[in-house]
């Protein structure tokens, strides 16, 4: 037998065999992986996010190690800090709140707050656990601040998070939330996390 | 039945049962050495000792055999179950090569479990490299010395991996089973076999200098060439198929890289490099190092007693090559694929008493490593 034919067969029946046998991923997993991909590539987001009911506010975000406890012991995790002043610090086993006291504040707030802002490492690991578990995830083509995007439905344990992705890129730039008792919308840019940034976040994390 | 056919059939009959009857002892160890293994695997499940890395309700308790499924054999599981799929900067599927899970998803699809198929496929195709090892070593060992060496394979340390839902035992086979084919000029056959060593395993690829070496000697082309060629045409067909799936050919790179692995030009010198800050980390992986220091030493005597050089060369490669991601981790599994380690270690244990030590050991350690699958991952 020729050399090269035999070679041909050995590799379309090789491809043939992964193509006929194995399952392949949905496109909805597909454009999520995408959009965690985007998330992984950078540590800060700023936009502009507002829970149901309340009004509109300014919302800056980064991810980096930050000292919970004030033990000086350092932790990782995504630090929000809002326009009103209110600071969200989120790491491992803890979730921090600092500033003006809200009446009422329903029990998820904050992590909805920091879903909404669109925390890169949280939004990430929010996709990685909805992809892990193979749920479903929707997919369909709408409009957000009269820009056409993606609309992505993530099922999580705790709520459903919508995640707007630009069609070409899918690039997340915006995101809705509803968790028990608590929902909202927020819009944001993923953007390069600068020197002194983080310092001045740990500053409002004693 | 005609009496042609009636003689035909006792006489097929009959060598068969002188063929098993040639190869009674290497039943035996193999038979022996997978039961201490799916015993002490049994006796994991009802003890939950050692805990672990596993935690309370952990899939590996759920199941009689559970340990034997556990680490990648929980990774080959997904493929089968729901495909290939990347996730960004996260450890992930596409690190693990596709014919075990596609070999699973045809079981499952007979009704078999995952976890059962695994098992089932994995201890036969160890049964069937014991012997196909048994046939290919008496091509350049005396008789002796192939069947030494098949025995210490069946009670080899870390064999418990052979037993495990992972791709070792077929990948094992169908190593052998290419090289010992290009031996009898069944190319087409070894190139069949050395095709699915590669899908299976990377390492398998390396199959290609054995088969190289024959095709060399005895000046053979054509087809001899091909099955040279095939183990990297089937190796190529991945990156191929996820460029499919996944739009990205370059998923399994992006993956290993998540999995702590990425191939660099100082990935050996790093590895030796990081070597006391792992042990500081973890003291148990002084077993991959003392393991790899093992395979090489073995890999040297396997060379001077006369095993062909193309398969000295094609077993460093399993042993150094996973060193060049930076990292020691788990070369002592990588190099259960270098078929003659096993040849060098009969031929270091010609004299019985060495032999029946190195047995005994083995069967201990064997024991020891299967017992703590759930502390250290193979």
């Amino acid at each position: 037998m020729p050399t090269a034919l035999l070679v041909a067969v050995i590799g379309a029946a090789a491809w043939g065999l992964q193509a006929a046998t194995l399952p392949r991923p949905t496109r909805g997993q597909l454009l999520a992986a995408d959009a965690a991909r985007w998330l992984t590539l950078y540590r800060r987001s700023a936009g502009v996010e507002r829970l149901d009911g309340r009004r509109a506010l300014r919302s800056s975000c980064i991810q980096g190690w930050f000292p919970p406890y004030g033990t000086g012991q350092l932790e990782h995790g995504s630090a929000l800090e809002l326009g009103d002043g209110e600071r969200v610090l989120a790491v491992e086993h803890h979730l921090g709140v600092l500033g003006p006291p809200r009446m009422s504040e329903p029990r998820f707030a904050p992590l909805v707050e920091l879903e909404l802002a669109g925390c890169p490492h949280l939004l990430a690991m929010r996709i990685d656990a909805v992809l892990a578990a193979h749920r479903g995830i929707g997919v369909w083509r709408t409009s957000v601040l009269a820009r056409p995007v993606v609309a992505l439905s993530l099922h999580t344990r705790l709520s459903e998070i919508l995640l707007y992705v630009t069609p070409r890129t899918r690039e997340p730039i915006a995101v809705r939330v509803n968790a028990p008792g608590v929902s909202g919308f927020g819009s944001f840019r993923l953007v390069p996390l600068r020197e002194g940034i983080v310092d001045r976040f740990q500053q409002g994390f004693p | 039945m005609t009496a042609e056919t009636f003689v035909a059939d006792r006489s097929s009959t009959r060598e068969l049962a002188t063929w098993i009857a040639a190869r009674r002892e290497l039943f035996a160890w193999w038979a022996g050495s997978r039961a201490l293994v799916l015993g002490v695997a049994l006796l994991g499940h009802f003890t939950r000792y050692p805990h672990g890395y596993f935690g309370r309700h952990a899939y590996a308790w759920r199941h009689a055999f559970g340990i034997l499924g556990a680490w990648d054999g929980t990774w080959y599981r997904r493929i089968a179950q729901h495909g290939y799929l990347l996730v960004p900067g996260r450890q992930s599927d596409p690190a693990f090569f596709p014919l075990w899970p596609v070999i699973l998803r045809l079981a499952h699809g007979l009704g078999i479990s995952y976890l059962a198929a695994a098992i089932v496929l994995a201890n036969a195709c160890f049964l069937g490299a014991i012997l196909v090892v048994d046939a290919l070593g008496r091509r350049w060992l005396p008789a002796a010395d192939a069947r030494r060496a098949a025995v210490l394979l069946a009670v080899f340390p870390l064999g418990a991996v052979f037993s495990m839902a992972y791709p070792e035992s077929l990948v094992l086979l169908l190593l052998a089973g290419a090289t010992l084919a290009a031996l009898d000029d069944r190319w087409l056959l070894a190139a069949a076999c050395a095709g699915g060593a590669a899908l299976a395993r990377p390492e398998g690829v390396l199959v290609a200098l054995p088969l190289a070496a024959v095709a060399w000697r005895r000046r053979r082309r054509g087809a001899a060439l091909g099955a040279v060629l095939a183990p990297v045409a089937a190796l190529v067909s991945f990156p191929l198929y996820l460029g499919q799936v996944l739009h990205d050919p370059g998923a399994w790179g992006r993956a290993e890289k998540a999995w702590g692995r990425s191939f660099r030009w100082d990935g050996v010198y790093r590895a030796f490099d990081t070597v006391p800050a792992m042990l500081r980390h973890n003291a148990w992986l002084t077993r991959d190092v003392v393991f790899f220091v093992v395979y090489l030493a073995l890999l040297a005597v396997a060379y001077r007693a006369g095993v062909s050089r193309g398969w000295i060369a094609a077993g460093a490669g399993m042993v150094l090559l996973p060193l060049a991601s930076g990292s020691l981790l788990s070369d002592g599994r990588f190099g259960l694929l270098a078929i003659p380690v096993y040849w060098g270690l009969a031929v270091a244990a010609r004299d019985r008493r060495v032999h029946g030590v190195l047995l005994a050991v083995s069967l201990v350690l064997l024991a020891g490593v299967t017992l703590t699958i759930p502390s250290l991952f193979p």
